[in-house]
């Protein structure tokens, strides 16, 4: 049954939809130049740039994914977010205040801008081309997961059709207002994230019969058993420690998050963020715990079909055992979540392709802000595609998406910002290494040659990517000769002050 | 920075790149535990003070603590598992809380704690 039959609860989503091209639509008027439509003009708060980094972070992967992830493999799959416990405090030490000092200092509005900054302009190509192929799979996995939910709530046949209207309205105040939009968005969308997910968490409790009879549900049914509970459960430990260092120390390399640093107005705002972005980034994760552990718990108990497609375990639930408004609500929260990352993508993948690859070939824009615009299209296209054809669970794209982002960047971004000794071949060499390496094992392991797997059972291509990119980084640094510290600019000096 | 730092990352990088390359169950923990200790490793390359250092090693102190014991409950036999028949095994509240939420609770106040000192070591009074 459609939630369509339920007007209440697509009244509510419609209502949201509406609001966020409102935004976007009222966005225009600040939108001046370049800088606004990249960085927010960089004049943001505490406040305002924890939720908007919380929000940019967490997404459809967390809201939909996440669940369904854990309905398929139990609680290993929190090994993907058990690292918000350091994340924000890593981010904020180790390149926060670098990239903030940089972006104070000079025109820097992407990362490849910073890369080139500190490592020169040969280094902006390849590292524009992994932000663009890591932001079209990262859209790619919002549009997948728009999607699914606009499917059940509209009722639309097919989810090409329900990804279409996701992306029309997407693009329409992406393009209009960008990070400006993206930013006003991001605190109402973070805002609704987190009451959505306290609120939901208690239903799910509510619904499958409190915690003790849900978990009493799940151990005693044979289909889950205990293992579903435990800390690993069947999922291998080169997957669950994969998922840990992918998402922990990757974290690093993912320039939605990255970005944000630019936007802040005064370094000192990043003391508290650690706190306040990790507290906020748990909150959120009571709606992967909650749905997650409540569908199985239900399923065992007979009150819920067991989900055909496990992505879909969080929309059933929410159709099936909540109330109109708090269904409402949480669509309204879930559709959120994914427009607030893949505002995020898009801005970032624009930038990509109008800013860093011309200037890349010595060819820089005029106009980069028309053009901005113009790319946003483009890359809406090219990740719709992207998802169609990657085929698979929204956590498993997510995965390959992060990795991507996390295997490329991560290395060159941590070490080569804070340790002198890294030279621009290292950098290249280690970008290099993360992207090809990671697209190939991805291919490799999934069309195996011959029916046998490259890798041992359970590695994660994006682990093994990510490893061998900060060994070529450290390797080739080691190989080559030193960089003289007089020949770089005074605020990279600074940033790599020892 | 400790010049010891990133010679560690690049032991722990090389390390996890051979394990998983290996396959096996001893080279799944030797990953999981280099993998565990990363983000010390990683804080203590950003660490510009020696407060900064102290805290990047507490981490590492805490992280080696909690894979220790991870492999450890984890090892024993599921019935020998303190809690594994009523409620969430303890091993898995060991994973939630030694994983996520005593680093967040370290992380979050000691960099609030060495924040100035981090910024003032970058000469960057932080405003535009």
């Amino acid at each position: 049954m459609p939630l369509l039959e339920r007007p209440a609860i697509a009244l509510v989503a419609a209502i949201y939809l509406v609001v966020v091209v409102l935004i976007g639509i009222a966005s225009l008027r600040r939108t001046r130049d370049a800088r606004d439509f990249f960085i927010a003009g960089g004049r943001l708060g505490l406040w305002v740039t924890a939720l908007a980094t919380m929000s940019a972070a967490f997404s459809g992967f967390i809201f939909l994914g996440g669940p369904g992830l854990t309905y398929r493999m139990g609680l290993a799959s929190l090994w993907i977010v058990l690292p918000v416990g350091f994340t924000g405090g890593m981010l904020c030490w180790t390149l926060g205040g670098r990239l903030h000092g940089l972006a104070a200092r000079h025109e820097v509005y992407t990362i490849p801008d910073a890369l080139a900054l500190r490592f020169g302009e040969e280094i902006r190509a390849i590292a524009a081309l992994a932000v663009g192929v890591g932001s079209i799979a990262y859209l790619g996995l919002q549009l997948q997961a728009a999607g699914i939910l606009i499917q059940a709530v509209f009722g639309l046949d097919t989810l090409i059709a329900a990804m279409a209207l996701g992306l029309a309205v997407l693009l329409l105040y992406s393009a209009l207002g960008g990070m400006v939009a993206g930013v006003y968005t991001d605190v109402l969308q973070g805002s609704l994230m987190l009451m959505v997910a306290v609120a939901v968490f208690g239903q799910a409790l509510r619904a499958a019969g409190g915690w003790s009879g849900m978990l009493d549900s799940i151990r005693t049914d044979a289909r889950f058993g205990g293992d579903f509970l435990g800390p690993f459960g069947s999922t291998p430990w080169f997957t669950a420690f994969g998922f840990f260092f992918v998402f922990g120390i990757g974290v690093l390399g993912q320039p939605h998050m990255l970005h944000k640093f630019y936007m802040l107005r005064d370094a000192h705002e990043l003391r508290f963020m650690p706190l306040v972005l990790g507290a906020s980034q748990s909150v959120c994760l009571l709606i992967w715990i909650g749905i997650g552990l409540a569908v199985p718990a239900l399923v065992a108990q007979g009150r819920m079909a067991a989900p055909t497609v496990a992505d879909r375990a969080a929309p059933e639930f929410l159709l099936g055992h909540a109330p109109d408004a708090l269904a409402g609500l949480a669509v309204a929260g879930i559709l959120a979540a994914i427009m607030s990352s893949a505002d995020s993508f898009i801005n970032i993948g624009s930038a990509a392709l109008v800013r860093d690859l011309p200037r890349a070939l010595n060819r820089p824009l005029a106009d980069e802000l028309r053009w901005g615009r113009v790319a946003v299209l483009g890359i809406g296209a090219l990740a719709a595609a992207a998802a169609l054809l990657y085929g698979d669970l929204i956590a498993m794209l997510g995965t390959f998406a992060f990795g991507t982002f996390a295997a490329a960047l991560a290395p060159t971004m941590v070490v080569g910002f804070a340790w002198a000794r890294v030279t621009p071949l290292a950098a290249r060499a280690s970008i290099a290494t993360g992207l090809v390496l990671n697209l190939a094992l991805e291919w490799l392991q999934r069309h195996p040659p011959a029916g046998r797997s490259l890798l041992a059972p359970g590695v994660l291509p994006s682990a093994v990517a990510l490893a061998a990119s900060f060994t070529v980084l450290f390797a080739v640094s080691w190989l080559t000769p030193r960089i003289d510290p007089a020949s770089h600019d005074d605020a990279v000096r600074r940033m790599l002050a020892p | 920075m400790s010049r010891l730092a990133p010679i560690a990352l690049a032991v722990l990088a090389a390390s996890a790149l051979l394990a998983a390359l290996a396959g096996g169950r001893m080279a799944a923990q030797i990953f999981a535990v280099t993998v565990s200790l990363f983000p010390a490793a990683v804080c203590a390359v950003g660490a510009r003070t020696p407060r900064g250092r102290t805290l990047a090693l507490l981490l590492g102190l805490l992280l080696g603590v909690w894979i220790a014991g991870l492999i450890l409950l984890t090892s024993a036999a599921a019935g020998e598992v303190p809690g594994a028949r009523s409620g969430l095994p303890f091993a898995t509240w060991w994973m939630l809380g030694g994983g996520a939420v005593a680093p967040l609770l370290l992380l979050g106040a000691g960099y609030a704690a060495i924040h100035r000192g981090e910024q003032a070591a970058a000469g960057d009074g932080g405003r535009r």
